[in-house]
């Protein structure tokens, strides 16, 4: 059982780190909330559910690539073979993951409160509210498997915010569209039969990440 | 010459397929089909325009029109309805006219055309016209012709309305795509292998398949613009198989990307190795499952059949089984030659 062990440890020390800087869930709770008040300031409101839907993604896509790329901020070379000596490697992946899917969880769920306050909620009149907020928190945990990963290959290269960027994107993409489309149908209030499908792929593809992140890691760890 | 042979073997079959795939001739068709006028109760002159037709050159054509019901009650069978023309005038192999008398009461409005003859065969062109004012009812007419089902056959590519000449793309552009997948699964085994001895000529043969792969991936956009632009009447539409090919070569650039921002050679390959096997995830994912999942334009995704299934015809397959190989094989070639190329320039650099 010492794995899990070592990542309750790593998770521990995370959220100490978290809970007496509040560096990472602060300025991304900053960062959404400015950037709500600008798209409340441009749109005024939203009757389209489609662009709805879409702005709202946007708006956490972004926010998580800037909570995903603080992942190894911290773990300077010194610490980071500290580290190194203490755990498995793919016990620290999957207690970053695990961290990150924490802090994504709030920080989506934070911005579907913030959205819906400034944007108007008449949208979610008609919605299945429970399976669209199911698609918030598979969005978070399938953007922190992936986005975890890739900031580990950021953080190697040395240049962390711009090649995190050229990365993600286009790998997260099948990823978001498949999102985009549950939540859409969540909002035209499908019901659990019919949307099942891209439930499964959501579920399948976090899988097939967290396999291949916690088998990679090591040999992008090791210097 | 034992080690030599595949490269010869590639040009053979590239050779092969750019001779008989844009050499072949397709089978005869019917390209268009326009009367003088639709009414029922007249009778009409109907213009057939033939494709790679021998309408002079036969000794008897045999034409007729048929229209059926739409729609049968339970247990009965459609009913058809043929109607003969009449003064026939052939003025060139490929241009046919008749007369022919439209009933005012017919089992269906729509109009399939047929010609025969001993060279062609039997050509169908479905739904050349809609008869106007036509009172459907539940009746017979005529019985179908009795024509020779002889035909002088050559070898050909299947006639297909709307695709036409471009049915040839179908051994350049599809076989293009999967020797990318072929050249990137080498990749991706050249990866799996650095990872697990280090040797760095491994990862010179990841990014060398990575690079022949993009090659592959713009020719296969290409040529696929190319026919969409003849079929679909754009060159780039908004569809889940197109917009995922894209995005499959935005995360191979980006692959190359992240090599020129690494200059340590080992620690680039790890990093290169560990985002390629992701990367080749990611594409399976990409175009093999979500465009499977959505409607699409595209043959072979959300319910359109693939060509396989009515009209990869066995003369295609002829040409579309030795293309793949043939690409893949130059594919590796070239990918040899670039690691060679490297392999020389480290020992220059360790030279001086």
């Amino acid at each position: 059982m010492s794995n899990i062990s070592e990542i309750s440890a790593i998770l521990k020390k995370e959220f100490t780190i978290e809970f007496r800087q509040r560096y990472a869930i602060s300025s991304v709770l900053l960062y959404v909330v400015s950037t709500v008040f600008v798209c409340y300031l441009s749109f005024q409101q939203i009757i389209n559910s489609a662009t709805w839907n879409a702005l709202l993604w946007i708006i956490i896509l972004f926010a998580s690539f800037n909570t995903t790329a603080k992942s190894f901020w911290q773990e300077n070379e010194g610490r980071a073979l500290y580290l190194y000596t203490l755990a498995h490697p793919r016990n620290i992946i999957l207690a970053k993951i695990i961290y990150n899917l924490v802090l994504l969880s709030i920080v989506s769920l934070a911005s579907f409160v913030l959205y819906l306050l400034f944007m108007g909620n008449q949208l979610l009149h008609e919605a299945n509210v429970p399976m669209f907020i199911v698609g918030l928190l598979l969005g978070s945990t399938g953007m922190s498997c992936l986005l975890t990963m890739i900031a580990g290959i950021a953080y190697k290269t040395n240049h962390n915010m711009g090649i995190m960027a050229v990365l993600g994107f286009p790998l997260i993409l099948p990823f978001m569209l498949t999102l985009i489309k549950f939540s859409k149908n969540a909002l035209a209030d499908f019901t659990w039969s019919a949307n099942m499908k891209y439930a499964l792929v959501l579920l399948a593809i976090n899988v097939m990440v967290v396999a291949l992140s916690s088998i990679l890691f090591p040999y992008l760890w090791r210097d | 010459m034992t080690k030599h042979w595949w490269k010869a073997l590639a040009f053979l079959l590239l050779a092969y397929t750019v001779y008989i795939g844009l050499g072949t001739p397709l089978s005869p068709g019917v390209i268009e089909v326009t009367s003088n006028s639709k009414q029922a109760g007249d009778t009409v002159l109907v213009h057939i325009k033939g494709y790679n037709t021998r309408f002079q050159e036969a000794e008897k054509n045999t034409i007729w029109l048929r229209t059926r019901s739409t729609s049968k009650g339970v247990g009965e069978e459609f009913k058809y309805a043929f109607l003969y023309p009449f003064n026939q005038m052939v003025s060139s192999n490929t241009d046919l006219q008749v007369n022919v008398y439209l009933p005012n009461i017919l089992p269906g409005g729509s109009v399939d055309v047929f010609v025969n003859n001993e060279l062609d065969g039997t050509i169908l062109f479905r739904n050349a016209f809609f008869i106007k004012d036509v009172i459907v009812a539940p009746i017979t007419l005529n019985t179908r012709p009795k024509t020779s089902t002889e035909e002088e056959n050559y070898f050909s590519f299947p006639f297909q309305t709307i695709l036409y000449e471009t049915i040839r793309n179908l051994n350049f552009h599809v076989t293009m795509w999967f020797a990318m997948m072929l050249i990137l699964f080498i990749g991706l085994i050249g990866s799996i292998q650095y990872l697990n001895s280090g040797k760095l000529v491994y990862d010179w043969w990841a990014e060398q398949t990575v690079n022949v792969g993009l090659l592959f991936a713009f020719l296969g956009l290409a040529t696929g613009c190319v026919w969409a632009k003849y079929t679909w009447g754009a060159w780039w539409v908004n569809d889940a198989k197109l917009n995922g090919a894209a995005v499959s070569t935005l995360i191979y650039m980006a692959y190359k990307v992240l090599r020129s921002a690494v200059s340590d050679p080992e620690k680039r390959g790890r990093l290169a190795a560990v985002y390629n096997i992701f990367a080749f995830a990611m594409l399976l994912v990409f175009i093999m499952i979500l465009p499977r999942m959505t409607d699409s334009l595209h043959p072979g995704n959300g319910g359109n059949p693939a060509f396989s299934s009515y009209d990869l015809d066995n003369n295609l397959r002829m040409v579309f089984y030795p293309a793949i190989i043939g690409w893949f094989l130059v594919g590796l070639w070239i990918c040899q030659l670039q690691v060679r190329i490297k392999r020389i320039k480290i020992a220059l650099d360790e030279h001086e």
